[in-house]
């Protein structure tokens, strides 16, 4: 009697265990349509160490999806199931076999009626440039205005979807956190701003833990956008005030501008500010970065105008101006790059490719927050010729900014893209290759795509790559926002 | 005879006051109290996806929030979500007389059922403050069952395997309670000193063990979550300000211990049912009279209620409400003002009211849900889209316990499909769809985006055909040019109207309220309201000018002739009856 009911249950299992790992799909001949999947990953080149590049297919019908990955050098792997989920160390197998060559994907899709539906294998690139960096650092923002919910900078590894907080908001008591700003992906160099009361600067550079008030009482303000030199001593920051417009249109949203901005340098050994009349001007400097070999500091420099009404005519030239690291000096004078007259649009937040081929900026209509205005694209200077282009093989009709480079300077570089919905920013990994075109930028994979990106409520703000899992020291962290244990800077004199 | 009566009502007499207790409390919430249902329900998103549930199962009392978020989302039918909330304060009453039945062991039971009414009432209290969450109604519901339970099997077990018991239990209920579990420890630590089943030096092991096994917890899952220490002693979920710990919250937990040792003391010392009776029930009413108006505060019920009101686009609701109690808050100033308006009434019946400047028309921007949700909601019925999108966001991030909002999502899907943009709609559409309560909306109007050519219900072409073209800023120093930049752009947009004749008069400008009247009158020459007609009148008089009979009521006129009298007298009582009028703001600047 037992034995009879078990074999009963034995049963339901397996066509329970059956039900729920679908099935390989019937063999037939492919239709000449690739498939429709979410996110687009036909034709995209991915380095090898990315995690697995899971997908959903766009038909309302599917009930479930066959995948068979076949490498164009060895190898191969198949996945069934709701969506196309790979097991990861197969897939790391996989494309680590296949560097420099392709994987195709037969993809097949089982409707509602039962009936299987084959497409035309699509395929990715592995390229042959690796991507080492642990991850990338983000900032996960709901895409507000005025009050923020739950900030936190958070760190993903590029080969898995291990996600972890570096630092959330809920850990320093309702404090709002300004980007992450690391020098070349190091762990142990990097920079947080903390806002509201107790409001001060998180500085991390080797063994420091320092929280400092930026503020000296010669500097209009706090700093706010940074970037290291590469010998990890200085942080050029702009000093800005932001203040934001609303706009009544459909088209448009929201406007933020500076009401003033300046450039200083950070002496992180000294605590002193290293500040320069040339570079706080009534005139707008701002969004500075280090040139690979310190010896300039790329920025964004716009004449004043009367805001908000002359919003329109806000725009902004690239410039550079010289840093002596030995002698902890700026230059005497200013090099227009790109003049905003000549173009008549405006630039923002140059970054310069650590191996100093390459310059990747934004470019907009006018003004200086390329996240909050659709028409922003990214540029690239080729920096041994002078020459620049519009990258219109990734820019899309939103927001395309917040880039940067992989440490390693394979020409791997991220950038926060709006394209999904126009509001909430993803972030998008794409390459340079040698004869300096980007490859299709992809979405950051997800274990389940779809439902991660339908159901997040933020922003993955101001993306950077990491080289190590960064390890902040959280009770000491907690207890110098809490006691608001800033530490003052002065301005050299 | 008389005894087997008396035995039978005796029987079924915790039933019986269970029951009346449960209807009085039901009624309680669906009439006088429905608008908190409505703000607790609105102050949350509950989602039936994974995801919601594993981010709240990862934190201590995770699981009593996700059930007390579960239980809420039926606020959005008051007449169910008041049979949760009394349900679920009854069943926490029932969870302290069994446990005082427990300690007891003897038949007690009217006294056991007075005393567990006693911290019931302080939980109806407490819950009197709108931020308090059923999340923290169930974890007490589940600390005090779980002592109930943990002690009526005590027996059970032999001594080795209580340690091991009580280990569990305590993790357990830390886990889905938080650090409420104090409670069941306390609860326990109670229970082991009154038996006398075991030595005391079994006693004191297991009160030594239960409080280590207590702290342990709280080490251990402060060293899990990212949250300060104090929170986890505060509790993360309780209130939907985590930060703050309040008194009645301690002494509701303290209650739960006193009530059974009361119990038990009072078993033991065989006090007189005649004396006992009148004290417990002197201690349970005092109580309730006098604390019940500072826990149900009035100001902020009128509030709430101005907000459910605006919510449901309640307008004769609201000025039904403001006829009955004076609005004299920003809130309920700019609601009554926003309901004056839909109902064509802003333009004569603005002075009927209290008026605050023109704050009571659109109130500045606080970082506070129901202010900001108001705001945007007279901003969407005015057709400024963008801004109302603006607000609704920010008054969903002001939620301090990170909540997202059922009534802002659902705003800012229509928001997003009014501006067309359909992508974003969906993504808050497809969050929509993982509710109960909304999914049927969210499906029928991600059908219409798929659908495009049936997109416009008439609502919403209506607003999109009221936004403005021209790239044009909103400024909070000009909301009159904006007032006029929707008129012009849309002459049929009765409300843009009636906001932007009264805008001047709120600021006392007379010059700019002519100029307005002159930009109204190109599409609307007919217009003439009896504000209009009143400050002509006003506007003639202080000119010393004739007053134009052909454009002024003789009503008007002898109304203006009746205040002037009044005013030049200087008497207060003269003055007294002409308050509520325009002329009275213009020339008193009050």
């Amino acid at each position: 009697m037992y034995m009879k009911s078990y074999k009963y249950l034995l049963v339901c299992l397996c066509t329970v265990v059956a039900a729920c790992s679908g099935g390989r799909a019937p063999e037939m001949a492919p239709s000449a349509e690739l498939p429709d999947i979410f996110p687009d990953y036909r034709d995209v080149t991915i380095p090898a160490q990315i995690a697995p590049m899971n997908f959903d297919v766009n038909y309302p019908d599917a009930e479930q999806v066959f995948v068979k990955v076949t490498g164009s050098k060895e190898g191969g792997m198949e996945t069934s199931g709701k969506t196309a989920e790979f097991d990861e160390k197969k897939w790391h197998e996989l494309t680590a076999q296949n560097v420099g060559g392709e994987l195709a994907f037969d993809v097949s899709v089982k409707d509602k009626d039962g009936e299987w539906h084959r497409y035309a294998p699509f395929v990715m690139h592995v390229s042959d440039l690796p991507l080492d960096d642990y991850g990338v650092v983000y900032r996960k923002i709901a895409p507000g205005y005025q009050t923020f919910s739950k900030i936190g900078i958070y760190q993903r590894e590029l080969g898995s979807f291990e996600e972890v907080p570096v630092l959330e908001e809920t850990a320093v008591e309702g404090k709002c956190m300004n980007c992450h700003y690391g020098n070349r992906g190091r762990a142990d160099q990097f920079s947080i701003h903390v806002r509201g009361k107790n409001g001060g600067t998180i500085l991390c550079n080797g063994d420091r833990l320092a929280y400092l008030n930026t503020k000296a009482p010669e500097t209009q303000g706090n700093a706010t956008y940074g970037y290291w030199h590469p010998d990890g001593r200085y942080i050029a920051y702009s000093v800005n005030k932001i203040v934001q417009n609303f706009y009544l249109d459909k088209e448009h949203n929201i406007e933020p501008w500076d009401v003033f901005s300046d450039l200083i340098v950070l002496d992180t050994e000294t605590d002193q500010l290293i500040t320069s009349p040339i570079v706080a001007t009534p005139r707008c400097e701002t969004t500075p970065a280090f040139s690979p070999d310190g010896k300039k500091i790329y920025f964004c420099l716009a004449d004043s105008v009367d805001m908000p009404g002359g919003y329109e005519r806000l725009k902004y030239s690239l410039c550079s101006i010289d840093f002596d690291a030995e002698a902890g000096k700026l230059g005497e004078k200013i090099d227009t790059l790109i003049c905003a007259a000549d173009i008549e649009k405006s630039v923002s937040l140059p970054r310069p490719s650590y191996d100093g081929r390459y310059l990747m900026y934004n470019v907009t209509d006018h003004g200086t927050s390329p996240i909050h205005h659709a028409d922003a694209d990214l540029w690239i200077m080729d920096l041994a010729t002078g020459e620049s282009r519009q990258m219109d093989e990734l820019n899309s009709g939103y927001s395309d900014a917040y880039h940067n480079w992989s440490t390693g300077g394979n020409g791997w570089f991220l950038f926060n893209s709006k394209r999904r919905d126009g509001m909430y920013g993803n972030l998008y990994l794409s390459c340079v290759g040698p004869d300096g075109k980007a490859t299709k930028p992809f979405l950051l994979p997800q274990r389940n795509p779809r439902k991660y990106y339908d159901e997040a409520l933020h922003s993955f703000n101001a993306p950077d790559f990491i080289a190590d899992k960064i390890s902040l020291d959280m009770p000491k962290v907690r207890s110098m926002v809490k006691k608001g244990e800033l530490t003052n800077v002065s301005v050299k004199k | 005879m008389t005894k087997e009566i008396q035995k039978s009502s005796s029987k079924y007499i915790v039933a019986v006051a269970f029951a009346v207790i449960a209807a009085a409390l039901y009624l309680f919430w669906a009439f006088p109290y429905r608008a908190a249902l409505g703000y607790r329900e609105e102050m949350q998103l509950f989602q039936t996806t994974g995801k919601y549930f594993a981010e709240l199962a990862l934190l201590p009392a995770g699981i009593a929030i996700y059930i007390g978020e579960f239980l809420t989302q039926f606020f959005n039918n008051y007449w169910i979500g008041a049979a949760v909330m009394s349900l679920l304060l009854v069943m926490f009453g029932l969870s302290c007389y069994l446990i005082c039945r427990a300690l007891t062991k003897k038949d007690q039971k009217i006294v056991n059922l007075m005393l567990s009414i006693f911290p019931l009432i302080f939980l109806w209290l407490f819950l009197g403050n709108q931020d308090v969450t059923l999340g923290f109604v169930t974890a007490l519901l589940v600390v005090t069952l779980g002592a109930y339970f943990y002690i009526s099997t005590d027996d059970w077990y032999p001594i080795a395997e209580k340690y091991l018991r009580m280990i569990v239990a305590t993790s357990l209920l830390y886990w889905l309670a938080g650090p409420i579990t104090i409670v069941f420890t306390l609860l326990i630590i109670t229970y082991t000193c009154v038996t006398g089943q075991s030595s005391i030096a079994n006693k004191a092991c297991l009160v030594i063990v239960s409080l280590i096994t207590l702290v342990a917890n709280i080490l251990a899952w402060d060293f899990t979550i990212t949250y300060p220490f104090s929170y986890q002693l505060i509790g993360i979920g309780y209130l939907l300000t985590p930060d703050v710990l309040k008194a009645d919250q301690l002494i509701i937990e303290a209650l739960c211990i006193i009530v059974p040792i009361a119990a038990y003391l009072i078993a033991r010392g065989n006090v007189s049912k005649k004396i006992i009776l009148p004290v417990l029930a002197a201690i349970i009413v005092v109580p309730a009279v006098i604390l019940y108006p500072k826990a149900y505060d009035k100001a902020t019920y009128r509030l709430i209620d101005y907000d459910y009101m605006v919510r449901a686009n309640d307008w004769d609701g609201i000025l039904r409400y403001s006829d009955a109690h004076t609005p004299n808050l920003p809130l309920s100033v700019s609601a009554t003002n926003l309901a004056l308006g839909m109902t064509g009434q802003l333009d004569s019946r603005a002075f009927d009211y209290y008026q605050n400047g023109t704050e009571g028309l659109i109130p500045s921007f606080t970082k506070e849900a129901i202010s900001s949700w108001t705001t945007g909601e007279i901003f969407f019925q005015l057709g400024m889209i963008n801004s109302a999108q603006r607000f609704y966001f920010e008054g969903m991030e002001a939620i301090p316990n990170y909540n997202k909002s059922s009534r802002a999502v659902k705003r800012l899907a229509e928001t997003a499909m009014i501006r067309c943009d359909y992508k974003l709609a969906e993504k808050y559409l497809h969050m929509l769809e993982n509710t109960t309560f909304y999914r049927k909306w969210a499906q029928r109007n991600l059908q219409q985006i798929k659908d495009l050519t049936s997109i416009a219900p008439p609502l919403y072409g209506q607003l999109r055909q009221r936004m403005v073209d021209e790239d044009y800023f909103f400024s909070e120093g000009e909301v009159d040019k904006t007032l006029g930049q929707l008129f012009i752009k849309d002459p049929s947009n009765d409300l843009a109207r009636q906001y932007l004749i009264l805008y001047p008069l709120l600021q006392r400008d007379l010059n700019k309220f002519v100029q307005y009247m002159g930009v109204v009158a190109e599409s609307h020459p007919q217009y003439n309201p009896l504000l209009a007609q009143q400050a002509l009148a006003f506007i003639s008089m202080k000119n010393g000018q004739p007053i134009p009979q052909n454009m002024v009521s003789p009503a008007v006129e002898q109304s203006l002739r009746g205040f002037a009298q009044a005013w030049t007298s200087k008497n207060p009582e003269l003055i007294e009856p002409h308050r509520h009028t325009l002329y009275y703001y213009l020339i008193s600047n009050e």
